[in-house]
């Protein structure tokens, strides 16, 4: 994940091994979902997705737990985890590696 | 006028540098992969890899081991920079973070069981030559030769635009593996410290 000018961010979500799920963008306070891995892009998905990181990354820096409707957000040591609809749970680690710069 | 529109035609494969083969000699080449794949019973390596992201201007580089026991035994560590392990053990596969650890049967699994064929297959160059998942191309750049794979079945086709592998001169072992995504994204995976038939305990493969 990124930051850009005028506090935009993009980012990309990949597994373990390389693969891309998707990508989003998160610009004026709303996600948007790009480029969904093919076996996972259906519109309710995408949906389901933008709802859930449009909450993430509004409440990204903030440090207490989060809780609107059937969404929460709480801090594990360095871990920001989150629980929304559908019973979907995502869990962002920091990592801790070898990065390169273009 | 047709000479010329022949020549602009020629001009950006001489530029590239990369050359596809006669379907001759392809067929020559997919043979010699086959036949040292076939001789193939064992394979342990370090591996780095680098993923290239449209969306973003760094790219991310991840390192670990991998082991592979024929015909089904499959260890593909990360130690860097995060832990992950993906263990194919026979019918069964387990991935295992710091966090969790998650069983799967691949033969209950379609798409499991595709996946780890397909890893299988790139990492030891063996059934490329009548792969029911890809159609392969071999071409020669600098005097190396790599095969070039295209997906034909849709869920593949939704995931991947080509697959690349590199092979050593004698084409005894994978050197290393480009993977093109539909959406631009490149993940590169460069084999070293490559053995081939060195004896593995099984010990290595054990599920928990």
């Amino acid at each position: 994940m990124e930051s850009r000018e005028q506090g935009s961010v993009v980012g990309t979500v990949i597994n373990e091994m390389g693969v891309k799920v998707f990508d989003f963008t998160f610009e004026n306070g709303k996600a948007r979902i790009l480029n969904v891995i093919g076996p996972a892009n259906r519109w309710f998905i995408r949906r389901a997705l933008r709802k859930d990181f449009n909450f993430i990354l509004a409440h990204l820096f903030e440090k207490d737990e989060i809780k609107t409707g059937r969404r929460k957000m709480w801090f594990e040591e360095d871990d920001i985890c989150f629980s929304g609809r559908h019973k979907i749970e995502y869990r962002f680690s920091p990592l801790k590696g070898q990065y390169e710069t273009d | 006028m047709r000479l010329l529109a022949i020549i602009l035609l020629l001009i950006p494969l001489t530029l590239s540098g990369q050359n596809k083969l006669t379907a001759e000699k392809q067929k020559e080449i997919l043979e010699k992969i086959d036949a040292e794949g076939a001789k193939m019973s064992s394979m342990q390596c370090e591996f780095t890899q680098t993923k290239s992201m449209k969306m973003l201007s760094r790219q991310m580089v991840s390192q670990g081991k991998m082991y592979f026991k024929k015909p089904n035994r499959l260890l593909w560590q990360y130690s860097s920079p995060y832990d992950y392990t993906f263990l194919l053990n026979g019918d069964n596969v387990q991935i295992k973070t710091s966090k969790s650890t998650q069983n799967i049967n691949v033969q209950e699994n379609k798409i499991f069981r595709r996946i780890t064929g397909i890893i299988v297959d790139c990492i030891t160059g063996a059934g490329l030559k009548n792969s029911p998942d890809f159609s392969a191309e071999i071409w020669e750049k600098d005097g190396a030769y790599f095969a070039r794979l295209y997906p034909k079945k849709k869920e593949l086709k939704q995931i991947y635009e080509v697959v690349e592998i590199f092979f050593n001169p004698s084409f005894t072992m994978v050197s290393s593996v480009r993977m093109v995504e539909k959406s631009g994204d490149e993940t590169l995976v460069k084999l070293n410290k490559t053995k081939i038939n060195a004896p593995l305990k099984d010990e290595i493969f054990a599920v928990d």
